[in-house]
């Protein structure tokens, strides 16, 4: 490549490099999303029983989402996180909303002593986070150009 | 970021523009893996890496993975913003030198 590039040849080759990232976010692979989802479904459902398991089940699912992301970091060569780009982070922006409102609703079925809230929100959870999780992998793809 | 158009004589060489063009889409990118991907050798990948490092534009990190050294590298905020800069710079030159279509600008 040479120094004397046209800008219309820079702006092509920026492209390029941001579709060979692209490429590293793999539309096909349900394992992270799978992984993903159930680590937040299990910090949310461990809050149904009795007080220690609650916070292990946090703590669980909190070391194993880093160790996830790492991992991942290492196989594919890059880390990203939800927040970089600016239309996949509106995909993260709105399962971190649904989070809130899991938690609250955790926090209230914990103060009305309904001890089983937890579980369908746990449901819901897993849901919520692999549907956004896939949803995210589509928009940031896109966002940078693969096909 | 600014968004102000500014040519940057450091980012504006072809492999410099890419890598940073990977690391805006990522929070950190493996050094094999953008050596890979803008298709250069090692020694011109750390040449590259250090004059993007010596403007503050790129850190790196040393991780040690299965007894081997990789070295990771994330855009400093100061490069996402002189790369935001200048890709803007870049596309106002683009739209300046593009060609105008045919029968634009012709009154007869």
């Amino acid at each position: 490549m040479t120094e004397d590039q046209t800008p219309a040849e820079a702006l092509a080759s920026i492209s390029a490099a941001r579709t060979a990232v692209g490429g590293r976010v793999d539309e096909k692979s349900w394992t992270y999303d799978l992984i993903y989802s159930s680590l937040a479904a299990v910090m949310i459902g461990a809050h149904a029983f009795p007080s220690p398991i609650g916070v292990l089940g946090s703590v669980f699912g909190i070391v194993g989402l880093a160790l996830l992301v790492r991992t991942w970091a290492d196989r594919t060569g890059v880390l990203i996180s939800g927040l970089k780009p600016p239309r996949a982070r509106w995909v993260s922006v709105g399962l971190g909303l649904v989070l809130v409102a899991v938690i609250f609703s955790v926090i209230a079925g914990r103060q009305l002593e309904l001890w089983w809230v937890p579980l369908p929100l746990a449901a819901i959870t897993f849901v919520a986070a692999l549907v956004a999780s896939r949803l995210w992998r589509r928009v940031y793809r896109a966002e940078m150009g693969v096909r | 970021m600014s968004r102000v158009p500014q040519f940057d004589p450091v980012i504006h060489a072809p492999g410099r523009l890419q890598i940073c063009a990977i690391l805006s889409a990522t929070d950190e990118a493996e050094f094999a893996m953008v050596r890979d991907a803008i298709a250069v050798s090692d020694s011109v990948m750390s040449k590259h890496l250090k004059q993007l490092e010596d403007a503050g534009y790129v850190r790196l990190r040393k991780a040690a993975l299965d007894g081997r050294q990789r070295t990771w590298l994330t855009l400093t905020a100061a490069g996402g913003t002189a790369f935001a800069a200048h890709v803007a710079e870049l596309q106002r030159l683009a739209t300046m030198t593009a060609p105008e279509p045919l029968g634009q600008g012709f009154s007869g």
